[in-house]
């Protein structure tokens, strides 16, 4: 049998992710790390108002529970460009909820039947599912990621969707492949490395 | 005492490194020059890359107009899958267009309907569409593809700072049992005087924004007296702003 190794790099993703949670990750940089179960009137910080909802318990129990819904954004009006419908922990193994740009990155990388495939940094599943999905299981896919944790949460993720060609492994994917004796030094180096071959069909006759 | 400041997502700006503004708009300049050679000048092609990272930088502020859900092929197929949503959204549908009939009765009627449409994606064949779309009624014997257009459903501006009129009666007997005291000092503080309030973290408010509910770990401060079933005003804690 043919061993034929496919890499995904996500590129895009990486170069967009840092902007996305730049909006959300200096807040503390003012030191107003709050405690939780303030009163309203305690609260002078800036705050944003992002709509309306039903709260589905009392104040006491949302500051003594350590978990279940809080408020119902689905049955209030929430500010957004179109009122999405409340999916989560829906048809959780026969489908998941995914957008457009990483429903993309498995279908580019156009994975069939009898393939070896390896993700390179797999966490939270999506993606990985997705390539087990088009597949229909029958392939070896070798999914790693960096965190052990997250490793467990995506293997409990595939065994939920059914895709039991999916090898999870917690190791940092840099150190797995030699490149003149040497591993690579970050992931950052080995998709700058494999994006001057961006073509994904170009970059698989690489390892032919 | 001091006031709290309370922004509308429209005052929110998405911030980026210089560095990385740099790199992507230097990608969409690419796009600009490659697609307009004649008569374009390299002014042009950078101020319509800037215009454009603008455009993105904003969108990312906001929920997805079309939710796209992916069918795990493994277990499923595609067509099972969109009858299963149809029959488990038909609460919430029913619920939201009972809204939108109401607020249409005590605003000027349109002539238009809006409905929930789950279909398949064009482009993806393992992936499904739930959107809102709209038709004009007189249009509805025509081709549905003219016919249908991508509708907001029920939401609110992106300028909106402040919840609209509550939605049941129930809610104005539940505000009335504050202490007028009491909620004179909350609308000095600049909070609203219809709904009780409750504050959520960062996180929690990204997911917010990309459709999810409100789970009591995101809850950071919550008014006195909130009760269950109450219609609740909900705003994040700081983010960066103009």
């Amino acid at each position: 049998m043919r061993i034929e190794y496919l890499m995904i790099v996500l590129l895009t993703i990486i170069s967009i992710n840092p902007s996305w949670q730049q909006v959300y990750a200096d807040l503390n940089e003012n030191g107003s790390k709050m405690s939780r179960g303030l009163l309203l009137e305690q609260y002078n910080g800036h705050c944003i108002f992002l709509g309306t909802g039903i709260t589905a318990c009392s104040r006491a129990e949302m500051f003594n529970q350590q978990q279940g819904v809080g408020v119902y954004l689905s049955k209030g009006i929430r500010v957004a460009q179109s009122d999405s419908p409340p999916l989560n922990n829906v048809l959780t193994d026969k489908m998941m909820l995914q957008n457009l740009p990483s429903v993309l990155v498995a279908r580019a990388l156009d994975p069939k039947r009898g393939e070896i495939l390896l993700d390179m940094c797999c966490a939270p599943g999506g993606k990985t599912s997705h390539m087990a999905s088009i597949v229909r299981n029958d392939a070896l896919i070798v999914a790693c990621d960096k965190s052990r944790k997250k490793v467990l949460s995506v293997r409990e993720n595939l065994k939920q969707k059914g895709a039991t060609c999916v090898i999870p492994l917690a190791t940092d994917s840099t150190k797995l492949v030699e490149r003149n004796g040497s591993t690579w030094q970050s992931v950052k180096e080995v998709s700058l490395y494999f994006s001057k071959l961006l073509s994904l069909k170009l970059f698989y006759e690489q390892f032919n | 005492m001091v006031a709290p400041k309370i922004s509308s997502i429209e005052d929110l700006k998405v911030s980026i490194p210089e560095h990385a503004r740099e790199y992507l708009e230097h990608q969409l300049r690419h796009l600009y020059s490659e697609q307009n050679v004649e008569g374009n000048t390299m002014l042009s092609s950078n101020l319509e890359a800037k215009h454009h990272l603008d455009r993105i930088l904003k969108a990312m502020k906001l929920s997805p107009k079309i939710t796209l859900c992916r069918v795990n092929l493994i277990l499923a197929k595609r067509d099972d899958v969109i009858n299963e949503l149809e029959d488990l959204l038909q609460e919430w549908k029913n619920e939201r267009l009972d809204r939108i009939q109401l607020m249409k009765s005590s605003n000027s009627n349109d002539g238009r309907d809006v409905f929930l449409k789950i279909c398949p994606n064009s482009i993806f064949e393992d992936c499904i569409e739930i959107k809102w779309c709209c038709t004009n009624i007189k249009e509805l014997n025509a081709d549905e593809k003219h016919s249908c257009k991508i509708a907001k459903g029920l939401v609110l501006n992106s300028n909106c700072r402040h919840p609209p009129p509550p939605t049941s009666s129930h809610n104005k007997n539940r505000l009335s049992s504050m202490s007028s005291e009491r909620r004179l000092k909350r609308k000095d503080l600049g909070w609203p005087d219809t709904h009780r309030v409750v504050i959520c973290d960062r996180f929690c408010g990204e997911a917010v924004l990309r459709g999810s509910d409100i789970f009591v770990r995101g809850i950071l401060c919550a008014d006195s007296g909130v009760r269950a079933g109450e219609e609740v005003a909900v705003s994040v804690k700081d983010m960066i702003c103009e």
